[in-house]
């Protein structure tokens, strides 16, 4: 997990996979702590740390002559908003568990974590089949007045917002 | 070659120059469907329907009765725990005993949603449409109308309506690999005639004050201006309208509807934290909605339509932020 965490570093995952490890990264502290080391190593290589250092060590740390010239000066910008979305998200993860009485999406880890596989081939997947909870509820009676098919079946298709299903597999 | 054969035909149903009668097909299949639009807004009825989706079926009650101050219906779940739906006009309530939560749904625009107006010309194009069997249902000579999708990002959908009025009385909805996603199909059913009032009324208004109301607070928003758009739609699909409207608990979340003619698809986005628990990003599946969900720069991006997950997908990956 942790080389794939530091490709995700590295920019070098697919849309997919990188969605899958950011995650699994939401999820799990030792990943996170993992990942700002490598933040702190990598902005130590580029001679600008920062982040959760003390001051005295990061001017020491500065002081210091550059050993690497990594190639990905100018995503600077770009990993930073990341490192502020996985910080974000990891604050999320400690302070709310238990969302819903049902859990949402039921395997999350299976369906992020899957290849990056090519558009064709993610249509020939079966989706992930979940229970719904109330929450999703929500999202489908907001949805459902905008659909067409409401116009045409008028209240039937409105059943699916507080439909009891549970899908199973 | 049967097959092959069968291919032809339904190629040429959709290109008007190349075959005449099966053109003259297409267009009669068309015009059912605005039959089916127009009887859907006009008519008053009672029945019983059964919505099945896998392994799962349930019975509801459904009557609507259009009068003078406008629209009145009533749904209600008579398997399980009972929960109820009721409609006046723009308003949806939504009845959930087992939380005692009253949730309302208030469109600021009168009529009817506009990209719901039989825009028949606009999914022409993303479908070939056809007429199949007549069949009986529920006591009803019906005409049964075959939509094929043009591509993996919607779905099929067969509907049968009753010759005599246009009333849809049963659909169902195919998915790529041709099985059954959902189905609709009302079992008992009267168009017309005398309807007794009561039976659009709740069994829960005007119980007790116990009840949690939920308001959805819509309003027309301008989304873009606040950084958030839809780079990319996959093809068929453009933008109907954009909000700003509670979800449940979740106060300020902004809805980006997109509709290919029959399908629709919303986008949700709201601040990550305002919901209590940690949203779990990936796929799910609800009958024939799916649902995706992302985070994006802080947000969490919510996609919902009765559309294939390949067409959610890409919904939801088309959604970009850009700093205003």
């Amino acid at each position: 997990m942790k080389e794939r965490l530091s490709a995700l570093m590295d920019e070098e995952l697919g849309g997919a996979e990188s969605e899958g490890c950011l995650d699994r990264l939401d999820r799990d502290g030792e990943l996170q702590d993992a990942w700002r080391v490598y933040h702190l190593i990598g902005d130590a290589l580029r001679g600008h740390a920062g982040h959760g250092l003390p001051p005295s060590f990061a001017d020491r740390l500065a002081a210091e002559p550059t050993v690497l010239a990594p190639r990905r000066a100018e995503r600077a910008a770009q990993r930073n908003a990341w490192y502020a979305l996985s910080a974000a998200a990891s604050v999320a993860a400690v302070a709310l568990v238990g969302w819903m009485a049902l859990p949402l999406f039921e395997p999350p880890a299976q369906i992020a974590s899957s290849q990056p596989a090519p558009a064709q081939a993610t249509a020939a997947l079966p989706p992930a089949v979940v229970p719904t909870a109330q929450g999703v509820n929500d999202y489908l009676l907001a949805h459902q007045r905008f659909s067409p098919s409401s116009v045409m079946g008028g209240m039937a298709p409105y059943v699916r917002t507080v439909s009891e299903a549970r899908e199973a597999r | 070659m049967r097959a092959l054969a069968l291919a032809a035909v339904l190629a040429a149903g959709s290109v008007a120059a190349v075959a005449p009668v099966a053109a003259q097909q297409g267009t009669d299949a068309v015009g059912w469907l605005r039959k089916i639009y127009a009887a859907t807004e006009k008519l008053s009825y009672t029945g019983t329907f059964v919505y099945q989706q896998g392994e799962h079926s349930e019975t509801s009650r459904l009557t609507r009765v259009v009068d003078a101050t406008g629209v009145h219906e009533r749904l209600e779940i008579l398997d399980g725990t009972p929960r109820e739906i009721i409609r006046f006009n723009e308003e949806v309530k939504c009845y959930i005993p087992s939380t005692m939560t009253v949730k309302v749904d208030r469109q600021m625009q009168t009529g009817p949603f506009p990209a719901m107006r039989a825009e028949v010309r606009d999914f022409a194009a993303n479908y070939n449409i056809r007429k199949a069997e007549t069949e009986r249902i529920a006591g009803y000579d019906c005409q049964a109308i075959v939509l094929e999708p043009k591509d993996n990002l919607r779905y099929g959908h067969k509907l049968w309506a009753d010759v005599a009025t246009g009333m849809l009385v049963k659909a169902k909805t195919f998915n790529e690999r041709n099985e059954v996603v959902e189905q609709f199909s009302f079992t008992e059913l009267q168009i017309g005639g005398r309807i007794d009032r009561e039976k659009v009324k709740s069994r829960f208004a005007g119980k007790g004050r116990d009840w949690r109301v939920e308001q959805s607070a819509i309003v027309e928003a301008d989304l873009a201006s606040l950084g958030w758009g839809l780079r990319s739609l996959p093809p068929g699909y453009r933008k109907v309208t954009e909000l700003k409207r509670s979800v449940g608990p979740a106060p300020d979340v902004g809805q980006i509807v997109v509709s290919d003619g029959l399908a629709a698809v919303s986008v949700f986005i709201e601040p990550l934290g305002t919901r209590e628990g940690q949203p779990q990003v990936g796929l799910a599946r609800h009958g024939a909605l799916n649902v995706y969900v992302r985070k994006l720069e802080n947000h969490l991006v919510t996609v919902v339509g009765e559309v294939p997950a390949e067409g959610v997908r890409r919904i939801a990956d088309s959604v970009e932020y850009r700093r205003p």
